[in-house]
């Protein structure tokens, strides 16, 4: 597979994407980010328990939210710092 | 309590609260555009007269409201994030600032009824969403709000009001990467979309 076969399949993947959400309801979209996050929470917990089987089910959320924490801190990088509201 | 839940009664409570507000961040590009995960939903709230612990006791115990807030320096908003540890999810709010575009963004907003949650929900403009994230990709760098702009634009094919948009990403400075990311977007979803010649696909003079 050269790298115009790939870029073309690339974008017909693409362009299946954005027909799927231009024939999908906007509030179905909307919800939809609620419900893969909640997948992916679910894979995530899968994964633990398979790297930690001795683990209860409070740990096995305790190390998923951790693992959450680490990626959020790595995408908000330095955009924020502790604000502190100015005395009238 | 699932994230999906927690949204609809923080956005309960702003309402029972009278503070106006949005819900914007991902959540808004997946209306407007491609859905994709995320672990937080973004608020923009007027919060004139709103206290944090005002805002907790509404809540109830379920969320916890952090009192240290922060200073966002992508676009210069206060943050303040509501842990809901039960959902393992986080709602995060940001304070209406006095940013031109902000004001103009938070005017422009729209009730719009979502039926899968049973409930208004008050979004910005598509056109709004597109001007926002390009500042986001731009001043902060980050790949997905890239991503986020070019699945807004391709699914709204043709339906959004460029002149508006140019006019703030002329302000903004971030009308080159407006064009670099529409020039990404396959040809059948970018008809009626004026774009400026390619400069990577301009021939140099010829010297003779």
């Amino acid at each position: 597979m050269n790298a115009e076969s790939i870029r073309s399949e690339a974008e017909a993947i693409y362009i299946e994407r954005v027909l799927r959400a231009q024939a999908t309801p906007p509030g179905q979209k909307l919800v939809e980010g609620f419900r893969l996050f909640e997948r992916s929470r679910g894979l995530m917990r899968d994964g633990v328990r398979h790297q930690f089987p001795d683990a209860s089910p409070e740990q096995v959320e305790v190390i998923v939210q951790q693992r959450l924490d680490i990626v959020r801190e790595m995408q908000d990088g330095d955009l924020y710092r502790p604000y502190q509201e100015p005395t009238p | 309590m699932t994230g999906e839940e927690s949204a609809v009664i923080l956005i309960e409570s702003l309402e029972t609260m009278g503070v106006p507000y949005m819900l914007a961040g991902s959540f808004s590009s997946n209306f407007y555009g491609i859905s994709r995960s995320t672990q937080d939903a973004d608020f923009v709230i007027e919060s004139r007269g709103v206290t944090l612990s005002g805002l907790q006791q509404r809540l109830g115990p379920a969320f916890h409201v952090d009192p240290q807030m922060s200073f966002e320096t992508a676009t210069g908003t206060v943050r303040t994030i509501i842990t809901v540890p039960e959902a393992g999810f986080k709602l995060e709010l940001f304070r209406l600032s006095n940013d031109a575009h902000d004001q103009e963004r938070f005017r422009r907003r729209r009730t719009v009824f979502v039926s899968q949650l049973n409930h208004n929900a008050v979004l910005p403009s598509a056109e709004d969403v597109v001007v926002f994230k390009l500042r986001w990709a731009v001043n902060a760098g980050r790949s997905k709000d890239r991503e986020d702009v070019r699945d807004v634009i391709a699914v709204q094919q043709g339906l959004l009001d460029w002149d508006y948009i140019h006019r703030w990403t002329d302000e903004h400075g971030t009308r080159d990467c407006l064009d670099e990311i529409i020039r990404l977007i396959p040809a059948k979803f970018r008809t009626n979309i004026p774009l400026p010649p390619d400069p990577s696909q301009t021939s140099e003079p010829s010297a003779s």
